[in-house]
This record gives structure tokens, C-alpha cells and sequence, in this order.
């Protein structure tokens, strides 16, 4: 077992840097201003591979590794949450379900777009009023013929109207409940498929969210992913591998906004001193350091069981669970660090702020990472 | 006599380093040569204080003088080559140094003779150090441009020798000459300078910094990122280290965050003044008067106030 | 096909050195090494090359132990090969020395049709590898190049000198210094950074060279590194108006005589 990085991971970090600040910083302003999808700077992140980092090479991935997948989405947050989030909801949700559960027609034609970036990703399991995964799901697909008629509304989707592509979780036994829900690979141009509205949110703006409409949306039997019945199995492994990437996230931001912080409270005199040399204010910045420290630590060793293949539930559950955390109060000190400056709107703290608290979300009543991590502590 | 040797195809450049050559002189009591390419800058030179002048004839490419200069410095036995630091200097001085075998010091900001050596001065680190050298002798340094005051003609009687150079390398062929057209004056010898950096927003906004410039009477320059990355403005009026260096007795600079770089070009100007919306920027450790503010803001009310 | 050399350094990155206030020394703990920016140009520039007309393009280096750090770095910038000169007695060459052990080494594994150098190194920038390494090699040199052609065995290059610009053409092999304005370097792909791995990097040693202890031995020689203290008089105007800012500016200003 390594805890440091290969030499080849590094370059990888270094090379997201530059990316980062090259590429994403220009837009992350008018992105935060606007909420509206960054394309120029995602086409970029296909350009550079950031989009298939971790896929297969069969099909067009670049077969990294997780682990060198989650640096590059830890450097995108340092500069702009939203664009890592939009790689975290097309890489370790959509692709990694066509990689994971797709058959090899399924990947030869989407996996191989979405790797090589001709196609963005997104997934489509939340409803109004639905735990997703818990039974409750109304969109359902009827099986005529070689087709599934999909009828309903997703809602909270994201990247939803700039993806090409959705997994969309529909009922297809509405009898057998949670056991009755599969996964379908839909074009987003396929007829009958509406982008209702998107949904203006606190952070993370320019990760759009959108509500989906699905009337009678014909999708070929071939669309079927991972078998019939197989969608609330292949939603909990997604909110997992999903869950350490996240996790990257908020570390990405806090790390930034620490920084941010660290860089202010130099400069900043009360007292005649700078207010980095009161107690108070080194105890904020040393919890934060902890945190961070540690909980990377989780995110490199869950990604690191990823690419080993053995089991990351419970891992990815506890980073969940802690990240979270630790990014919402990291941020409130920075804030309190940063005073008024920090507050203000044009500065980035207050903009990691707004985004660290939709990092990690729990979507619903049936969502507890808790739930998870108990089980395996009572086994 | 062993002695000091000085040439720039430059001939306001090479009376600069007649000084420094004359300086080298009072210490080491050794005779001050210099190359000229044409009869007038060797007048020039020798009423400067050149003790000899060597006119080289029939080599149109100063580049092409580097093999001559080396064989004369090796006959002369000069123990100090100073060359001055334009481009083709510092091409030349390499290769004069590789004729004679010796160390090359690039823009030396002083030398001096110690210990049978010659000590410099030079910056290091993008500017951010200064590194004392001292080299073997002989010893070939650049020295650029307005490092040293110009010598006066005086009442020297130093000898002109001509010279006939060797032909060119058959290889090597130049063509298409080209003066690079500058818009305005030259900004490294401005007498006041407003600089403008990344806090620009758009092309268009140059005018904000031109209104400037024009009630303080300064020339427009800027960041090497305004050049080199945007090219609002010619690649000539960036300042930095692998810019133009200013001397000017105002720099006012507008949305420069004061990288070290681009601070070792401004080190020189008298007065510096920063506007910045960060506080936190290094340009304001680098000033003499900061205002902390959108330079959309300032730099009207500077203006403004400047007219009254 | 043509094959072309590119040298680079890996250098101390600048903007992480610190000067200790009390005095002046430089605390270079926290900063990392990177390929010198100058050197980024060169190499983006034997790439373009490549990539334009076909062409197999080497790198070399010479530094420290550290440099073995750089090697994936550079290969993932596209160069084919890399050779590198990894021996502790580089943290005190000079030029001379420098341009002397990259000759040696270039005639090893050349020879080649055009060797590419950055202006000057990051670091100590003393712009004379490129012209001492065409008088090593006996090859023309073209320094301060902007921009830069390959016809055939020829080399067509435009110097930027100050006040002009000349064409320098050369009837092959010759020796090259770039400006930054030539190109704009581009960040490797991310595949390009995995590709680095499966390329060929081979270690020469010194002492395979050839070279006399003297040619070894730096002409000059650093006696003192110190920061460069910037003594200004740092007054911040802080009204809470900006008006009575830039009042208070122009007073000053017209107090120094400078307006």
C-alpha cells in the first residue's frame, strides 16, 4: 500500500492545474453569474481527455485510473465547482454506468462518445416526491414490441439540458416496487424528450439542473441497461462511486478557500498585527487543514479501491458523510475569517461557500450514508 | 599590456561603455581599446577616451565581427571584453567568448577587478536576487543598455587602426532588414510611464489609460500578458525582465498584480504608484503610493484631477 | 526525415522563492522545480515542427539530480526521446561548462538538422548556451529567433533584435535561440501525459563525455546570491472616498515633481 503519488499522478495534478487556470478561470465569474452551461470549457476538458480520464482505452478512455480521474476533479474545484461537478455527474454517473453495466454494443457507440467527450453525460433518477431507488418512482416504461414508451417527469437532473445523453431510471414492474425500477440510455434528442425548465440553485451555477419531461419517449430495446429490475442496485453503486468523487469536490474547495483565507489573514492587520497571529483564528485554520488533510485521505483510498475493484460502499458512504461536514463548517470560518471581504459577492469565498453546500447533497428521505456505514459496523 | 577591449555596433552604446571601460581603467592601469564599425564612431570613441580604436572594415553583419573582435582580443592580450547588451551584443560577446576560451558574464550591472578577477553584479531569479560573480580573466561581459552614463568627448587623441575582417560564414546569408515600427517613443527611456496589466477588462478600455497618459505627458506600457497573451499593445512596450527596463521618473501602473518578474523592469523608475482592486498584490510591496480600487474608477478621477 | 534537438533546464521555480526580510537571504525550501518557461517555447516550437513536416525531435538536459523529475514532464510535451546529464557537479556550471557537456552529449546522439534553445534560462538567464553551443559544435547560430521554417536542409529564421528584424538563412545544420513570442506553449493532454511513460528516456553519463577536467570547470564562479530588497515608500491612500484618494496621490506626485 502507497499513500503518495506516482510520479505520473503528479504530472496528471500539474497538468489539471494548468488546465484549470488556463482554461476554466476566464469563465468562472460569468458561469456563477449566469448559472448557464460552461460548453466552450467543457469541449476543452474533451480536448484534453479530462471527460474518458478513467474509462476503458477499448473504448476510447484513457484508462488513468480513478484515482488520477478524482486529482483532476479535486484541481477543477480549486477553481470552479460547478465544471467539476459537471465532469463528477458525466464521468462517475453516466459513463461509469454504460462502462460498468453497458453491453458491448451499448459501449462501442455511447461509452466510446461520452470517453471521448462527443457526448456529455447525465442522469435522470430523481422525481418530485420520490425516493429514487425506494419504489415510489412514476416514470415508468412499457415494454411494446422491441421498444420501452417512457412517460413521466425526472426532475434535478444534472447537466440536464446540456447532456447528450441520459440514464434515465424508469418503472418497468410497478408491482415488484423498488425491484421494478431499470435503467434506459436515452439520446437527448430523442422525440418526446422536453427540458421542462432548469432550476436556478444556490451554487455550483453553470452545473445545470434541469426538470425532464418524457412524453411517450420511444426508446429501442437495445437502450435497456444492465437488464430489467437491475436500477436500484446500479443507483446505490452510482451514488457511491459518485460519493468519493464528491468528496474530491469539497476538498478542491475547501482547500482553495483555505488558502484563500491563509493569504488574507496575512495581509489582514488588527491590533496592529495580522490577524493570522490570534489563536482564534490559527485554531480555524488548523481544524480546516485536519479536515481536509483527512479527508483526503478517504477520497485517494476509496478511489484507490475503485481501481483495485474490491468493495468502496461503506468508504464512500463515510465520505460522504464527513465531507460534507467538514466542507459546510471549513467554509463558514473562512467566511468569518474573511469578514465583510469574504462576504462580499464578487469574492471567491463566498462563492466556495454557496458551492461546497451543494458538493455533497442528500437527495432524499431515503439517503442516509449512515444507514450504510451502521450495517457494516452491526454486521 | 594586457588591457580592457569594448565594442557595441551601437556607437551611443559603446560610448556608455567607455565609461565602464574607463572606470575598469583607474584600477587596473591598463589601456582602453575599442572596436568601431565606421570611421565617425571611431573618431567618436577615440575623443571619448579609447586609447586605441580598431576600425573593422567589410563586415555588413555585426554578428559576423565576433570571430575578428576574438582574434584582436587574443592579440591585444584584453583581459576585459565589455560588449554591449543589445541582441546582437549578447550574440557576439557568446562567441567571443568561445574564441577566446573564457567566461561570459550576460548584463552585468557592475564590475570591478578583484583578486586578479573580475567581480559583477547581476540580477538572478527573474529579478528576485542579485548574484555576485566573479570570473576568470579574460573575461567577456554584456552591459546593457543606459547601465552606464554616456562618455563625453574630451580632447582624446587615442589612435584609429583599420582593419579589414575576414569574410562571413558561407553558410550564413541575411537578408530583408526590417526597422520595427514603433508606435511612439521608446518606452525603456521614457521620462514617465502608465502600465497597464491583467485589471483591464477589454481592448477598448486602453483609451481610460491613454486619457492618463496623455495629461501626465507618459508613454503606454504594459505586462508581458498584455503583449504576449492579448496583444492589445506591441510586444515592444511590455516591461519585465525579458522586457524593456524603465528608468523613467514616473511608473503609474493600473490592474498590475506585480509579478517579480515584471517588478525587476520598473525598479529603476523613480517614483512607482500601483492601482490594483487587491490589496494583497505584490505590485503595492513595489510602490512608493497605492490606491487600493477599480482602476475604472481611479484612473478618470486621476486624470481628471491632473487636468485641473 | 529531419531530426531536431531541443534543450531545456529544469530550474527552481521563481515565483516560490522567498527573501528573508532580515537578511536578505533566499529560502528556496518551499519551491519546486519546473521546465524553465523560456524552454517551453523551444520545445513547443520542435514540436510544431514535428507535427507541420515530420520530423524526430530529441531533448536534452543537463542539471542535477533532480532532473530525472523533468523527464516526464518534457516527454509529455511531445518530444520523441530524452537524454539527460543528471551529475551534482551542474548546480556550478556556468554557460561555458553547460554549452560544453550539451555538445558533447548532442554529438553523441546526433547529429542533427536544427537544435532549438530558449533565449536564456529562468533562473539565471544569461542567453549564451544557444551561441556557445553552434561555436562548440562549429554550426552557425541564430539567436533571438521569432519565427522559424525547415525547407528541406535549410534553416529560414526571422531574429528579433530590439529595433529589427532580420532573415537569417542558414544552409543546414544550425543552431537556434527562440523568443517567447514565437509560440504560445500549449499544456499537455492528459493522454499525452500517459504517453510520456512508454517513451525512451536514457541517462548519459559525464564521464562518458570526453571532456577534460578544465572544460568541466566553471569560468565564473557565484560568490554571493542575495535577494533584491525593494526599499519603497509603500503608502497606501485609504479613504473611504476615491476621490479624496487621488487628490492626496496628485499632491504627493506634485510633491516629488513628477506630474
Amino acid at each position: 500500500m502507497s499513500y503518495t503519488l506516482t510520479e505520473e499522478q503528479q504530472l496528471i495534478q500539474q497538468t489539471a492545474r494548468e488546465f484549470a487556470q488556463e482554461y476554466v478561470v476566464p469563465s468562472v465569474a460569468e458561469c456563477d453569474k449566469t448559472g448557464v452551461h460552461p460548453g466552450e470549457v467543457v469541449n476543452k476538458m474533451a480536448e484534453y481527455d479530462f471527460l474518458g480520464l478513467y474509462l476503458p482505452g477499448e473504448y476510447g478512455g484513457a484508462e488513468a485510473g480513478y484515482l488520477s480521474y478524482i486529482l483532476t476533479v479535486e484541481e477543477l474545484a480549486k477553481v470552479s465547482g460547478a465544471v467539476a461537478a459537471i465532469l463528477v455527474n458525466h464521468a462517475s454517473a453516466a459513463a461509469y454506468a454504460v462502462s460498468r453495466w453497458g453491453s458491448d454494443a451499448q459501449k462501442k457507440s455511447w461509452l466510446t462518445a461520452m470517453a471521448k467527450g462527443d457526448a456529455l453525460g447525465g442522469v435522470a433518477g430523481l422525481e418530485p416526491g420520490a425516493a429514487p431507488g425506494a419504489g415510489a418512482d412514476r416514470v415508468v416504461a412499457v415494454r411494446e414490441g422491441d421498444t420501452y414508451n417512457l412517460t413521466g417527469m425526472k426532475t434535478y437532473v444534472a447537466n440536464g439540458g446540456a447532456a447528450d445523453v441520459y440514464i434515465v431510471f424508469a418503472v418497468t414492474n410497478p408491482e415488484a416496487g423498488a425491484k421494478g425500477l431499470s435503467a434506459f440510455i436515452v439520446d437527448a434528442k430523442a422525440a418526446g424528450l422536453k427540458v421542462n425548465r432548469l432550476i436556478g440553485k444556490m451554487g455550483l451555477r453553470g452545473c445545470q439542473w434541469a426538470e425532464l419531461v418524457f412524453d411517450n419517449v420511444k426508446v429501442p430495446a437495445a437502450g435497456l441497461l444492465g437488464g430489467e429490475g437491475a436500477g436500484a442496485a446500479m443507483l446505490a453503486e452510482i451514488q457511491a462511486v459518485t460519493g468519493v468523487a464528491e468528496g474530491a469536490i469539497v476538498v478542491g474547495i475547501a482547500q482553495a478557500a483555505m488558502e484563500d483565507a491563509a493569504k488574507y489573514g496575512k495581509q489582514r492587520i488588527q491590533f496592529g498585527r495580522p490577524i493570522t497571529s490570534f489563536p482564534a483564528i490559527q485554531t480555524m485554520l488548523a481544524d480546516m487543514a485536519a479536515n481536509i488533510h483527512l479527508t483526503r485521505l478517504a477520497v485517494y483510498h476509496a478511489a484507490d479501491l475503485v481501481d483495485k475493484g474490491e468493495k468502496f460502499a461503506v468508504e464512500a458512504a463515510m465520505i460522504r458523510l464527513f465531507a460534507g461536514r467538514i466542507g459546510a463548517s471549513a467554509l463558514i470560518d473562512v467566511i468569518q475569517i474573511e469578514g465583510g471581504y469574504g462576504y462580499s459577492e464578487e469574492m471567491a469565498a463566498s462563492r466556495f461557500y454557496r458551492d461546497v453546500q451543494g458538493a455533497i447533497l442528500k437527495n432524499s428521505s431515503a439517503d442516509f450514508p449512515e444507514k450504510t456505514i451502521v450495517a457494516e459496523v452491526l454486521a | 599590456m594586457p588591457g580592457i577591449l569594448i565594442f557595441s555596433e551601437n556607437n551611443a552604446i559603446a560610448l556608455e561603455l567607455v565609461t565602464a571601460g574607463l572606470g575598469l581603467k583607474a584600477t587596473m592601469n591598463h589601456s582602453l581599446c575599442a572596436v568601431a564599425l565606421s570611421e565617425p564612431d571611431a573618431a567618436a570613441l577615440a575623443a571619448a577616451g579609447a586609447d586605441k580604436v580598431f576600425l573593422l572594415n567589410g563586415q555588413d553583419w555585426p554578428e559576423g565581427c565576433a570571430q575578428p573582435i576574438a582574434e584582436l582580443a587574443a592579440r591585444e592580450l584584453a583581459a576585459v571584453i565589455l560588449i554591449g547588451g543589445t541582441a546582437r551584443g549578447k550574440d557576439i560577446a557568446a562567441k567571443v567568448a568561445c574564441g577566446l576560451d573564457a567566461g561570459l558574464v550576460t548584463e552585468a550591472q557592475t564590475i570591478e577587478i578583484a583578486e586578479d578577477k573580475l567581480q559583477t553584479t547581476r540580477l538572478k531569479y527573474g529579478g528576485l536576487a542579485v548574484a555576485c560573480e566573479a570570473t576568470g580573466l579574460p573575461a567577456v561581459v554584456t552591459i546593457a543598455p543606459r547601465t552606464f552614463d554616456k562618455a563625453v568627448a574630451g580632447d582624446g587623441q587615442g589612435q584609429v587602426i583599420a582593419l579589414d575582417a575576414a569574410a562571413g560564414d558561407p553558410r550564413v546569408k541575411v537578408s530583408d532588414l526590417c526597422p520595427i515600427e514603433r508606435h511612439g517613443v521608446d518606452i525603456a527611456s521614457a521620462a514617465r510611464v502608465v502600465c497597464v496589466g491583467r485589471g483591464l477588462a477589454k481592448q477598448e478600455d486602453l483609451a481610460l489609460a491613454e486619457d492618463l497618459a496623455k495629461a501626465l505627458s507618459a508613454e503606454i506600457g504594459c505586462t508581458r500578458g498584455i503583449a504576449e497573451d492579448y496583444h492589445w499593445l506591441p510586444v515592444e512596450r511590455y516591461i519585465g525582465i525579458s522586457g524593456q527596463n524603465i528608468k523613467s521618473e514616473l511608473y503609474l501602473s493600473l490592474g498590475v498584480s506585480g509579478q517579480v518578474q515584471h517588478v525587476a523592469g520598473i525598479r529603476d523608475a523613480k517614483v512607482i504608484v500601483a492601482v490594483d482592486t487587491n490589496e494583497k498584490a505584490p505590485i503595492f510591496a513595489a510602490a512608493d503610493y497605492g490606491i487600493v480600487g477599480d482602476l475604472y474608477e481611479v484612473a478618470p478621477l486621476i486624470t481628471a484631477a491632473l487636468k485641473k | 526525415m529531419s531530426k531536431i534537438l531541443v534543450c531545456y533546464k529544469w530550474v527552481l521555480d521563481e515565483q516560490d522563492i522567498r527573501v528573508n526580510a532580515a537578511d536578505a537571504s533566499l529560502d528556496s525550501s518551499r519551491a519546486k522545480y519546473k521546465i524553465s518557461d523560456y524552454d517551453k517555447n523551444a520545445i513547443e516550437e520542435a514540436v510544431l515542427l514535428q507535427e507541420g513536416q515530420g520530423a524526430t525531435v530529441d531533448a536534452v538536459t543537463f542539471g542535477g539530480d533532480a532532473v530525472k523529475q523533468s523527464l516526464k514532464d518534457l516527454l509529455s510535451r511531445g518530444p520523441d526521446k530524452v537524454f539527460y546529464i543528471a551529475d551534482p557537479s551542474a548546480d556550478k556550471a556556468d554557460g561555458y561548462v553547460t554549452a560544453g557537456v550539451i555538445a558533447a552529449a548532442a554529438r553523441k546522439t546526433g547529429p542533427y538538422d536544427l537544435i532549438i534553445c530558449g533565449e536564456g534560462s529562468a533562473d539565471s538567464y544569461n542567453q549564451q548556451v544557444a551561441p556557445r553551443l553552434a561555436a562548440n559544435l562549429g554550426l552557425p547560430s541564430i539567436t533571438y529567433v521569432q519565427s522559424l521554417k525547415l525547407e528541406g536542409g535549410r534553416v529560414v529564421a526571422t531574429r528579433k533584435l530590439g529595433d529589427c528584424t532580420e532573415v537569417v538563412t542558414v544552409e543546414g545544420p544550425a543552431v537556434v535561440s527562440v523568443v517567447p513570442e514565437i509560440n504560445k506553449p500549449r499544456i499537455p493532454s492528459l493522454k499525452q501525459v500517459l504517453a510520456a511513460a512508454k517513451k525512451p528516456a536514457e541517462e548519459i553519463k559525464i564521464a562518458d563525455l570526453g571532456l577534460s577536467p578544465k572544460q568541466l570547470t566553471a569560468k565564473t564562479v557565484s560568490l554571493t546570491v542575495k535577494g533584491f530588497v525593494m526599499n519603497r515608500k509603500n503608502i497606501l491612500f485609504k479613504e473611504p472616498a476615491q476621490a479624496d484618494n487621488v487628490a492626496k496621490l496628485v499632491a504627493a506626485l506634485a510633491k516629488e515633481g513628477v506630474c
